[in-house]
């Protein structure tokens, strides 16, 4: 994806050239910053700060090879931020209409798809009682399926700290998960 | 727990997009220009890396300059220190001397016979009185040496 953008260009200023570098991670980031912070604007105004940071530190990008996980390291530290800032919000957020989450985790129906709608619902339930790192580990390791190392370069946490984290924010979940079936 | 493996594996199968992609392209170009053109001329020499580093570099010179300066100054402090000590203690060994002379002079029971002529002298003359007969033994001491010197050339020459 990104080899289809020339590096040196971008360091030079190449605006076309970064309008590739967009295109091609664009989805990815909003997909991730969607999943951890739980709202479209946010994930959109992610996606956007992510890449006028990547044009400001340009300069400082070695090779095409280091460029995804560079984006995707940023966009995960601007989520970050967001949660820290907008933590109360989210709070709030986290009481949402989760009629559908009996169905989702039910084994009746397991070609079940979420809609835009459901699935923003369903990660503010879920998430609600974590911290922003318990967030962003859950989503890096369970749902972007990346390893202990890879989130550990990503956001600069020790291993320890990511098993921990997952493992409070598992328990969490599976207890407003409990709470949302009985 | 199954359920959450379940809600896992939906959440993962879910694959959002964005709504007006080109939009938000646009808009993060259209910042980037208004960014280039918001030149902060005030940081500007921060883009010049020669500069900045020639900067780094005479920071750390100033850090180290400053350092030595003040170690240099502590040892010269500590010098000052010890000499006032040495100083110091000369000081007061000459005036335990003139002491010992005075109440020698002053006390009758160490000197029996010494005051019975009764004659009043004012302790500021008897002070500069020790100081000179202090002064006069230094002055005699250094006349012994003296001798002994020359009177062991002497014999050396004899020899």
């Amino acid at each position: 994806m990104s080899a289809s953008c020339d590096i040196k260009k971008i360091k030079a200023g190449d605006e076309n050239e970064f309008r590739k570098l967009i295109d091609a991670n664009m989805d990815n980031i909003y997909v991730t910053a969607l999943r951890i912070t739980a709202d479209e604007d946010d994930a959109r105004d992610v996606v956007q700060e992510t890449f006028l940071k990547v044009w400001e530190k340009r300069k400082s990008i070695n090779d095409n090879n280091c460029i995804r996980p560079y984006i995707r390291r940023i966009a995960v530290n601007k989520c970050y931020d967001l949660l820290r800032k907008r933590k109360s919000r989210y709070r709030i957020n986290g009481i949402a209409d989760t009629s559908f989450l009996a169905e989702v985790a039910g084994d009746s129906r397991a070609d079940y798809n979420l809609n835009n709608n459901e699935a923003v619902s369903l990660l503010n339930a879920l998430a609600s009682g974590l911290s922003p790192r318990q967030r962003i580990v859950f989503t890096m390791v369970e749902l972007e399926g990346l390893s202990h190392d890879e989130v550990a370069e990503i956001t600069g946490m020790n291993k320890t700290s990511i098993k921990s984290n997952l493992s409070h924010a598992r328990k969490k979940i599976e207890g407003v998960i409990k709470q949302y079936l009985t | 727990m199954k359920e959450l493996e379940r809600i896992i594996k939906q959440l993962k199968l879910y694959k959002p997009e964005i709504d007006g992609r080109d939009s938000l392209r646009e808009s993060i170009m259209q910042n980037i220009r208004r960014k280039k053109r918001k030149i902060n001329y005030l940081f500007v020499w921060t883009e010049i890396v020669w500069l900045r580093r020639s900067l780094a570099i005479a920071s750390v010179a100033i850090i180290a300059v400053f350092v030595l300066q003040q170690l240099f100054v502590i040892n010269r402090i500590d010098k000052l220190e010890e000499r006032m000590v040495s100083f110091n203690t000369e000081k007061i060994l000459e005036y335990q001397r003139e002491n010992v002379i005075l109440n020698s002079v002053l006390f009758e029971e160490q000197f029996p016979g010494v005051l019975t002529d009764s004659i009043k002298v004012a302790s500021e003359d008897l002070l500069d009185l020790v100081r000179s007969y202090s002064n006069l033994q230094n002055k005699y001491e250094e006349m012994l040496g003296t001798i002994k010197k020359n009177r062991s050339e002497s014999t050396k020459q004899k020899l």
